[in-house]
This record gives C-alpha cells, structure tokens and sequence, in this order.
C-alpha cells in the first residue's frame, strides 16, 4: 500500500504526513496518517477524524488503536487520519485557519481551488479513493455530545447500514440525503461509508474513558464485521431509525436547554423536548418541539450557548431491516 | 435604590439595561441588572456572573434565583447581575473583542477610555460600589471544570482586618466543601481587585462548573451556585432561613502550586483527579502527539499538595495554568462557626 510518499509492506506499519499543498506563505498543508498494512491481502478500512479543528478527541483514541494492532493478525489495510485539519487543530476553530473553510463542506474538494479545497481533493483522491470502506467518526466539539453512527441513502446503503450496525452504538441513523460532507462525497459508488458520531466536550470530564472505549470499539467492530480481524463484532444492539428530522434552534434565541432525560426515548410529535430561556431575565421565550413522532437519538447540542447551525437534536423512525 | 438609569422603590423588584458605553458601530453593550429593593432596610448584595462572557453556570443561578427572590421578604437590596460582558456571552469568549480586554482586570476603570473601560468605569461606580458584598460567579467555560470559593490572600492572617473576618465568614457561609486562596502576585497583580476591596467591599469569587462537566454535573452545579446565593442572602440577615450546605467542613486551601504547560504543545492528559495527593516530581499530566499518540512531555508537580477543584480538561491548551494545587490552610467547621455578618 503507497500513499504518497508513504508505503506499507505486508505486515508492517508506517506513520508520516501526505502532502497536498502548499500556503502561499509557504507552509506544508499537509495529512497525517498511519497505514497498517496486513500479512494477508484484503479490504482497506480508512478510518478518519477531525475534519473540524474543534473534533480532536478521537486523536486520543486512534493512535493508541494503531499501536494495538498487530499487522500480523490483520487481513488488509487500516489507513488511520486521528486529525485531518491540522490548522484548525493549531489555532483551536473548526474551519481551516488558511481560507477560512469547513473541511466538510467541500465534497470531495477541488484541484484547482482554495488551499482547503486542495486539501480535500488530494486526500479524496489519494486516500478515501482507496479504501473500500470509510468510517468517519465525528464528536461533538465543546457544545454537543453524541452517540450514534449515520448511513446515506446513496451508494451501497445495504452494506452501510450493516456496517454502522454492528459499531456497537445504540442508534443507526439509516438513510440521510446527500449533502457537501465528504462522507457523502464518498458514499457514491460501492463502497462502505459511515459516520460515527461519538462523544464530545460537554462529557469529557465524566465520560472520557467511555468515550475513547466507543471511539476503539467502533473502529475495532468495523474490522470484524469486514473480517480484517477474527471475532465478531461486540458492544450495544443498535436500533435502527430512518432518516431523522433534525431539530434546529427556535427563532426565539437564549439560553438553550434540552431535556437530557429524553434522549434514547420515544417522543411524541410536539412532545417538548427542550427550552429556551431569556440569558438576562431566565424567563422562558420558547419551546423545542419534537418535529414528528420517533426516538430521540443520543445527539445534538446540550452546553446552553448553542451556535448558529448547530442541531439540538435528531428525531429517528424506529424501522426493521432484514439481515441487520 | 437607584443604579445609574435604573431605579426601584422599596419592595420592587425591577429589570433593565444600565447604559455603559457605545462602540463605534453602535453596538450598545449596556448591563442587564435586576434590582430588588427590599421592603425593610438592610446592607446591599451584588450577584454577577459573566464578567469572562463564556462562564455561564452562576448565570443561570441568577436567572434562577431572580424569580425566586420576594423583595417583600427581603431586608436590604440586591442587585442580580447575570451577564456583565454581554460581547463575549455572545461569542462565548472570555474578553470583549470589541477592545481585547478583560474587563474583571479594569476597575475602576476610565470614564474616557475604550468600550470595557467605559463598561468598568460605569459599573465599578454605579454597581459595584453600592454593595456591601459581591459574589463573582466564575467557571470553567466550555474547557474546564471547577468547584471551589476563591478570595483574596489575606495581608495578615494573625490579625484579620474586619473585611477579612467577614470575608472569611462569607466563604464558608456560601456552601461549598472546599475554598482557596492564592499566595500574593501568584497570576501578577490584580489592582482591579485591591481597587474594589478599597472602596470597602467583601468579594469572595467561585470558580464552580464548567462545559466538560455539563453533561452529568450541569444541573446540580447550577443548584449548588444558586443555594450559595440564598447562604450569603442568610449571612447578612437579609432573608431567613437555615443554611445549607455540601457538610459541615469546609476544607481552605493554600494554592500555592501553579502549574504551567511546558514549551512543548500538543494533547494536554490530566492523569490526577481533584482531591488527590501529589508528591513533589509526580507527574500531574502529560502531553501527547496528536497523531502519533506518543508522549511529548511530562508536566511534574513542584511540591507536595493537593489537586485543588480547577483546571483545565479540553485537550489543547493555550498559555494558561494548567493544574492548581494547594496545601492545607485550615479547615472551618460549620457547626461551630459563626456564619454571620453585619453591616
């Protein structure tokens, strides 16, 4: 397996940066990844994070998982991205800090585009382009905590679904509509693409063991279900739900609070599920309202200063699916 | 009473914007203060939060408490305060990018200087001066979590002065298990502070809660800052009541260990929790590559002491402490302690 300058023979591991561009003052945007490469042929499994600077707690996790595997017991390859943007990481912010851009909102990024859209292209092309599967784990920065994987309607949904099922997360998210993700961007064609959402700032302090054990477990329950590694997959029956209705801030702006206790739980339409409160008089100005009848899925924002475009949750139809 | 543009009568209670100052887009930065005017006389309690605009648990205290509070049954006043740097509540920031200041560190500020000047200027003498006591809601924004009273080291600890003796009442009467205060000039010198305890006001600080504890802790962090608020209204005999309290000790700290994040950067790991010993040469954190997983650093503890409630937990840190550890300074015991103040 070569990406880039880097190359992984059978039963061997490498670290090291995948060039994509260069800043106009002269500064290497570029990829870190590992590659472990099985003794034996098979699938390639890319397992990425932290395409959003404030996304970083599975680089806690992934790069203690590289060390675990041993290449020797692996079938096929892992390619593993603990932290895609870089500079967002550095200068503590979700978009690229070089043009200002959301890693994923770019698609599958441009060759001849912005220094993030370059970025994009060239990991799309030289690394996701690769992998037979994509599992993208996602966290909820320093507002949201989060507990469930998502598939896309496109591409190879079957395979998907069961993929994202056997994580050992509670929920699956089946059936989301094509966006400017770069997972999106990726599950066109046959390949396996899930989105894991996992964790985040607002339970690091209580939940920060659990969390990095869902990040290994998820990534670990990918390489079972495509028996790159012995065993079966482990951890919580997920249940799986249509595509969700995402709840949005009220027009009414406050003070957010969401009813913690309902997560996981069944939820009428209209059932308020949280509220918004005046920040300087603590009168109530608004309530959240579950959107249509469901379950209401360990996601979306719970810190009470919510920003712009961030959901507070997702509402999912429980389905039945065979072979799941 | 009467706070700059605001005013109510005795047994009122009263909501509005103190006018502070005007940025140069027309951005009006102006106060949210409640006003309850009690229907018997009595000293006067200030209650902020927000004046770092992203620490919001003694926020939502206050709006708790402020629909709470009867000025009917209220001896003396209080002005509730529940967000005093109103731009960085919204950007969730601790300073106001409007200038780049912190306006905790301005008072009492300047009547001609720029936007938090002018916001420090107004509020050290229209709000702040009027109170016997304030208590300055802190936490740990989105990236940390902490639960303990701060104030001021005291000049003479054998010789209290008289706002000291109070002070030290205060701190105990508020309710939380643990306190600390730092040893002079440990984080430079704050004349902010000195300026409001020369004007003759008792201030203690609470640096409780925080975004990394939201999750399982919001809810009684929250509880406990607006109990804390009914203890010191019951301190100053300005509503009845029993006080209530995490137990009958309260442990003081002496914080006399800071410590910094290292030269090198990269995914700070706190590996010891609030509470626990430290010997001199443990280590208290590391810092690890991000991609690699690899430890850079290790961040060594300076002398024996304890994990004082505070810090840092998001993984990326900037030039900031990033553990505080204290020894034994005494411990008060509520049982026996007088809990009273007068004024």
């Amino acid at each position: 397996m070569r990406i880039g300058t880097l190359e992984a023979g059978p039963g061997e591991k490498v670290f090291g940066r995948l060039k994509a561009t260069e800043t106009h003052g002269g500064f290497a945007v570029d990829i870190p990844l590992h590659i472990v490469r099985g003794a034996v042929d098979g699938p390639t499994l890319l397992v990425q994070a932290g395409l959003s600077g404030l996304e970083i707690e599975p680089s806690m996790a992934l790069p203690g998982l590289v060390k675990e595997l041993d290449p020797v017991e692996l079938r096929g390859t892992v390619v593993v991205v603990p932290l895609l943007n870089t500079s967002g990481f550095e200068f503590e912010q979700i978009n690229a800090v070089w043009d200002d851009m959301h890693l994923n909102r770019l698609g599958a990024g441009r060759a001849d585009g912005t220094v993030s859209e370059c970025l994009v292209h060239t990991y799309y092309h030289q690394v996701v382009g690769r992998a037979d599967a994509l599992l993208d784990i996602r966290t909820g920065a320093q507002w949201s905590y989060h507990s469930y994987a998502a598939t896309y309607a496109a591409g190879n949904a079957e395979g998907s679904r069961a993929l994202a099922a056997a994580l050992g997360l509670p929920h699956v998210l089946t059936g989301l509509p094509a966006d400017t993700t770069l997972a999106s961007a990726a599950s066109t064609g046959g390949r396996l693409v899930v989105s894991a959402w996992i964790g985040g700032g607002p339970g690091l302090r209580d939940y920060r063991s659990e969390d990095m054990g869902r990040i290994r477990l998820a990534a670990l329950n990918a390489l079972r279900h495509l028996g790159m590694l012995p065993g079966t997959p482990e951890g919580e029956v997920a249940q799986l739900l249509g595509a969700g209705a995402v709840v949005g801030l009220p027009t009414e702006r406050g003070l957010t609070f969401m009813d913690q206790r309902k997560r996981g739980q069944t939820v009428a339409a209209g059932e308020p599920i949280g509220h918004v409160r005046h920040p300087f008089t603590g009168a109530t100005v608004a309530q959240v309202l579950a959107p249509k009848a469901g379950v209401l899925l360990h996601a979306g924002a719970v810190w009470p200063v919510v920003p712009e475009g961030e959901p507070l949750a997702i509402v999912g139809e429980p389905i039945e699916m065979e072979g799941i | 009473m009467k706070v700059g543009n605001l005013e109510a009568q005795p047994g009122e209670h009263t909501f509005g914007y103190l006018e502070v100052a005007k940025s140069r887009s027309g951005l009006s930065p102006d106060i949210p203060v409640h006003l309850f005017a009690g229907a018997e006389p009595g000293p006067t309690l200030l209650v902020q939060g927000a004046i770092h605009g992203g620490e919001i648990i003694g926020t939502i205290a206050i709006l708790n408490f402020v629909q709470r509070l009867d000025p009917a049954t209220l001896c003396g006043n209080v002005i509730a305060v529940p967000v005093v740097n109103r731009v960085g509540f919204e950007l969730g920031e601790r300073g106001s990018r409007v200038d780049g200041k912190d306006i905790s560190r301005l008072f009492p500020g300047k009547a001609k200087g720029s936007v938090s000047d002018q916001i420090a200027h107004t509020y050290f003498h229209e709000v702040i001066r009027q109170a016997n006591v304030k208590v300055d809601f802190h936490a740990g924004a989105r990236t940390a979590y902490e639960r303990y009273v701060l104030f001021g080291a005291e000049g003479d600890p054998s010789n209290p002065t008289e706002l000291e003796l109070k002070r030290r009442k205060l701190v105990v009467a508020f309710g939380l298990d643990q306190a600390a205060f730092f040893p002079p000039n440990t984080f430079g010198n704050n004349t902010a502070k000195e300026t409001i305890e020369e004007a003759g006001v008792v201030q203690i600080t609470l640096e409780l809660g925080g975004g990394t504890g939201w999750v399982k802790n919001g809810e009684e962090n929250v509880a406990v800052a607006e109990r804390g608020i009914w203890n010191i209204l019951r301190s100053m005999r300005m509503v009845d009541g029993a006080f209530e309290a995490d137990g009958p000790l309260c442990t003081v700290y002496n914080a006399g260990v800071v410590l910094w994040k290292p030269d090198v950067d990269g995914l700070f790991i706190r590996q010891r929790s609030f509470g626990e010993h430290v010997k001199a040469g443990e280590v208290y954190g590391t810092l690890v590559d991000p991609y690699t997983g690899d430890e850079l650093a290790q961040i060594r503890n300076t002398r024996d002491a304890i994990v004082i409630p505070s810090g840092q937990e998001w993984p990326t840190i900037g030039a900031t402490s990033v553990g505080i550890l204290g020894a034994v300074d005494r411990v008060e015991d509520r049982r026996t302690m007088d809990l009273y103040v007068s004024f």
